[in-house]
Order: structure tokens, then C-alpha cells, then sequence
């Protein structure tokens, strides 16, 4: 319901949209196919709840494609996606040709983990670089469950990794034959944690084997809405 | 006014770093943040600035003085914030141009990236990056530094990194007696010329010249300090074999920066070169090069500490173009 309306209200807000020239994308973190809510406590299928407090992750080099061959990329490289910052969530692509598919990564790519400090959304201090120990962190999902047996059942997700087999930056691929001038992409939370047994796994805040599975378990279950 | 502008001009040009003769290319990219007269003040005011920590009580400097060829000396583990003491020992920051990686564990990539780790540390200034340039924008001093550095007065965290850097990377020491000698304007004495033939047989495959290091991690036999269980290197890499390797401090400047080894744990030189003669404890991962150990007799003790003197670079510790920019704080704050 409240996803449709956002829908419904960006169709209606974004008259760009309208001309067939631009494409809007909105990367919505879900549960149930809606928009997550901060503090808002959700179920588990165990009848656990849980909550969010945080969602925020880079979305990067967006291209278009037609039959695997890249038709457009976006000229801004690097999205922060933040649910606390609701503007952060759309992301427009001027002047796109037709196309069947659409790619970006989750996470940021070695090249900038590996070149010092950067400007804009990769700037350190949004919070998304570690300090410890260099490199990107490529997705932060925190909030708390009673599952969790830590301080404040708190969940703590800071999945990043840049090198080697520790590379935790992931590919997407979402087909459309319609090419609408609108999606949303769904980053559906529920269809993550299912796969994530919060009593065991909580609190990853290094790269590694867990932090790679983790990010590649994100990317499966990202959608186009509706789809 | 025109030689006003030509001043301003002169600050904000470009400024070429200059590579001591027979030294390696830096690692550093210079060309994606080139030096200016203006950013490196501004990273040395930063440098000194205790504003980066969460109380304002800390700044670089305080583990970090000149005097001391930039690192805490005395201290084994150095102190942060609300006397919050850290695990290793603070090192010696110079020639950092040429360094690849950063920290005694390699666990920073960069030196732009590398001021978030004692910033953001609980036990070192236990603050936020945001906090920070949130502080710097709205203090009196800092937007028209910002301004005069970037040609904008908004304050990023990119461009306090970037200027941090700029500061850092003047920090070269090439003016040790050892660097005269090179140049062929000084002579070494009978003894330092024997240490110096000591030291390229013993020490100089991990504390290569130029820069008397090799930039590598290596487990130079030190017995593990159960109070601390520093595993080194593997807590970054993860790899056994990284197993209490630390990155090979360089030998410059050592009269300045005691006490010895990343936990600081050798209070002079002496108790080093014992440590390479009769201390080395053989575990997987140590050095190749001290298998058989370091045999040196009390002579040989006596030349190699001369050539280490030799090393030291009294001009470094006393530029004042390094040291706390006294003229740009009041005289109640900084430091």
C-alpha cells in the first residue's frame, strides 16, 4: 500500500519521467513489499520481531544494456542509498536510450577503496569508510531483535571487502522488456534475514567469508518491484 | 598590491616535491592532490590542531612531536584521549611519501585514509569524522583556511584528509650525517664506516637504504607479550603466516624516537641489538634472514651503534617549517 502510493506519488511528481527520455530509479529497502520504517518492528516467520534502525548502501556504476551489450552508464559512478534520507533513495538517468536490462553494483569497487580520500557520497565522513582498516564499506543494516544476544540485542551489519577472495562488492541484473521511464527497486529485508540466522549471525563488521555470502545473498533477492 | 598578488599566487601554485637525489620514485600520487604552499599550512594547522579530537585535549602532535622525529617518545604504548592508553607504540612519522602502507600492521592502504584511524579510535581521539569538520565550519579560524586552500570555505572530510596529507608528506628527512656522506660532503669516522659495513651484511635486506626500510612485514623474533597478544599483521590479512609480522620501521632518526618495537617494549638501542644477537624466539613465521640469528660481538656492537648515529637528522626534528605554527593559534590553545 505504501509502496503503491510512493509509486503513484513519484509517477505524478517526476513530469521528466513523463517525456521518454529519463529513467528514475528508487531503491527501496522492503519487508513484505513495503517500505521499510524505521523503528517499526517487523515479524520473522519464527514469530520474532525485529527492527531497523539503519539502512544505507552504495549503488554504483548504473548501466543499461540490450541483449548483454551496455547502452548507457551513469555519469555520477557512486550513490549512497540512505533510508534515514529519503532523496537519497532516487537516483535519475538522463537521456537513456531503449533497453532490456539494467546493472549496478552494491558496494564500491577496489579501484576507490585503494586511492584515498574522495569527495561526495564517498566522502569518509558519510560514515561508509572504515577507519581500522581501509576500504569501503559497501552495505550498514543495523537494528535489534531479541534473537540477537548482544548489547541491546542490537544486529550490527557492516558488510564491505575489497580485496582478493574478500571482495564483497556484488553485481545486479534486473531485465525489463518494458523499459519504463520509472522502477522501483526493491531491496526486500524479509527475503534477506531468511537466509540469516540472527542468533548465530549478528554483528559482522569486517570483511570476509561471512561479509562476501552476506552481500552475495543481498543481490539475489533484489527485484524490480512488481516483478 | 601586485606583489600582494603575486604572494597569493605563489600560495596557491603549484608546488613541485622534490625527490632527494638518488632516492626511489614516491608511492604517493601527487598529481590527484598536488601540493600548495596554502593546503600543506592547512594540514599543518590541523596537524596541531587538538579540535580533531572528541574533548579537544589531543591533537596529532600529542603522539606525534617533532622533537621526537613525530612519534611519542617514552611512552611504550601511547596515550589518547582521558589518558586512555592504546596498544602499540606510536610510530615515527617521516618519509611517508614513500611508504605503501600505513599503521604497524599495514592495516591502512593510504595516507589520505590513514588520519581516520587516530581520529575515530576511542583510545586515541575518540571522535567523528562529521563531528570534526562540523567543529572546523563553524569555528572563526577555519572556513577562510579551508577557503584559501580549496577556493571554497565549505569543510569536507576529503579536504581535511587531503590537507592532513599535504602537511605529512613534507615530513622528509634526508639531511642525517649518513646523507651527507652520500653526497660526498662529509666522511664517515673509521668506526661509523665499519658499523655502515656491518649494517649492509646484517640489517640492510629488511632496513634498506635509502629509506632504511623495505616497506615489507616481518616477525623479527620477538617473544609475545601476553598482555597484549599482538598478532600483528595476520589481524589484517588473516593469513597464519602473517603471524606476528610488523611493518620494518625505517632506522632514521632512532636517537630521537625511543622506546623500540611496536609495543615499544625496548627502551634503548642497546637492548635491541641484544635482542638481535641473543633474544630471536623461532616460531613458523620468523624472519628467513634471523634463522641462524645475528652474530655480533661487543666491537661490532660499538661500530654498528655509531652508523645508527649517523642516521639521525638533527635538522629534521628542528625545521621550524614542520613545527607547531605558533603565529596561527592564540596562545592559549593548540598542541
Amino acid at each position: 500500500m505504501q509502496l503503491r502510493f510512493l509509486v503513484w506519488l513519484c509517477m505524478f511528481c517526476a513530469p521528466l519521467a513523463a517525456t521518454g527520455q529519463n529513467l528514475l530509479l528508487h531503491f527501496v529497502p522492503t519487508w513484505g513489499h513495503q517500505p521499510i520504517a524505521a523503528g517499526t518492528y517487523y515479524k520473522l516467520p519464527s514469530d520474532d520481531s525485529l527492527q531497523f534502525s539503519s539502512f544505507r548502501c552504495y549503488v554504483s556504476h548504473i548501466s543499461l544494456a540490450v541483449k548483454g551489450k551496455e547502452v548507457y552508464s551513469d555519469a555520477n559512478p557512486y550513490h549512497l542509498i540512505d533510508m534515514a534520507e529519503p532523496q537519497t533513495m532516487n537516483v535519475l538517468l538522463p537521456q537513456i536510450p531503449k533497453y532490456y536490462e539494467l546493472r549496478f553494483a552494491l558496494g564500491v569497487d577496489s579501484a576507490m577503496s585503494v586511492s584515498g580520500a574522495h569527495s561526495g557520497d564517498l566522502d569518509p565522513e558519510k560514515g561508509m569508510y572504515w577507519a581500522w582498516q581501509s576500504g569501503y564499506i559497501n552495505f550498514k543494516i543495523e537494528g535489534s531483535s531479541p534473537l540477537c544476544n548482544t548489547r541491546r540485542n542490537e544486529f550490527q551489519f557492516h558488510i564491505g571487502g575489497y580485496a582478493g577472495k574478500d571482495n564483497a562488492l556484488v553485481q545486479v541484473t534486473l531485465q525489463n522488456t518494458d523499459a519504463p521511464n520509472e522502477m522501483t527497486i526493491e531491496i526486500p529485508l524479509d527475503a534477506w534475514m531468511q537466509q540469516t540466522d540472527l542468533r548465530r549471525q549478528n554483528t559482522i563488521m569486517s570483511p570476509g567469508t561471512e561479509a562476501v555470502q552476506l552481500a552475495r545473498q543481498l543481490a539475489s533477492v533484489i527485484k524490480i518491484a512488481g516483478r | 598590491m601586485l606583489f600582494a598578488v603575486g604572494l597569493l599566487a605563489f600560495r596557491t601554485e603549484k608546488l613541485q616535491f622534490a625527490t632527494p637525489k638518488g632516492w626511489p620514485k614516491p608511492v604517493y600520487d601527487f598529481s590527484k592532490n598536488p601540493l600548495t604552499q596554502n593546503k600543506i599550512e592547512l594540514g599543518r594547522m590541523l596537524f596541531y590542531d587538538p579540535v580533531l579530537s572528541r574533548d579537544s585535549t589531543i591533537s596529532c602532535a600529542s603522539c606525534h612531536s617533532q622533537y621526537n622525529a613525530f612519534t611519542h617518545v617514552d611512552h611504550d604504548l601511547s596515550h589518547g584521549i582521558d589518558n586512555r592508553i592504546g596498544t602499540r607504540n606510536s610510530p615515527a612519522l617521516m618519509n611517508l611519501a614513500w611508504s605503501k602502507t600505513f599503521m604497524w600492521d599495514g592495516a591502512v592502504n593510504h595516507l589520505d585514509v590513514q588520519a581516520l584511524a587516530p581520529i575515530t579510535n576511542p583510545l586515541e581521539m575518540d571522535e567523528k569524522l562529521p563531528d570534526v569538520t562540523r567543529k572546523l565550519q563553524r569555528s572563526k579560524r577555519y572556513p577562510a583556511l579551508f577557503y584559501k586552500a580549496f577556493g571554497d570555505s565549505v569543510v569536507t572530510g576529503q579536504k581535511l584528509l587531503l590537507s592532513l596529507s599535504q602537511f605529512m608528506l613534507t615530513l622528509v628527512s634526508n639531511n642525517a650525517r649518513y646523507d651527507s656522506v652520500m653526497r660526498g660532503t662529509a666522511a664517515f669516522t673509521e668506526h661509523e664506516q665499519k658499523g655502515y659495513t656491518l649494517y649492509k651484511t646484517h640489517c640492510s635486506s629488511c632496513h634498506a637504504e635509502p629509506l632504511f626500510t623495505n616497506n615489507s612485514y616481518e616477525n623479527n623474533g620477538l617473544y609475545v607479550d601476553n598482555t597484549l597478544n599482538d598478532k600483528g599483521r595476520m589481524a589484517i590479512s588473516i593469513q597464519a603466516a602473517d603471524s606476528l609480522k610488523f611493518k620494518v620501521p625505517t632506522l632514521r632518526n632512532l636517537k630521537y624516537t625511543y622506546p623500540y618495537m611496536h609495543d615499544g617494549r625496548f627502551k634503548n638501542l642497546g637492548q635491541v641489538l641484544n635482542h638481535y644477537v641473543m633474544g630471536i624466539q623461532h616460531t613458523p613465521s620468523l624472519s628467513p634472514q634471523l634463522q641462524r640469528g645475528i652474530y655480533l660481538t661487543n666491537d661490532d656492537k660499538f661500530f654498528l651503534m655509531a652508523f645508527l648515529m649517523t642516521l639521525n637528522d638533527k635538522r629534521y626534528v628542528s625545521n621550524p617549517a614542520f613545527s607547531y605554527p605558533k603565529n596561527n593559534f592564540e596562545t592559549s590553545e593548540g598542541l
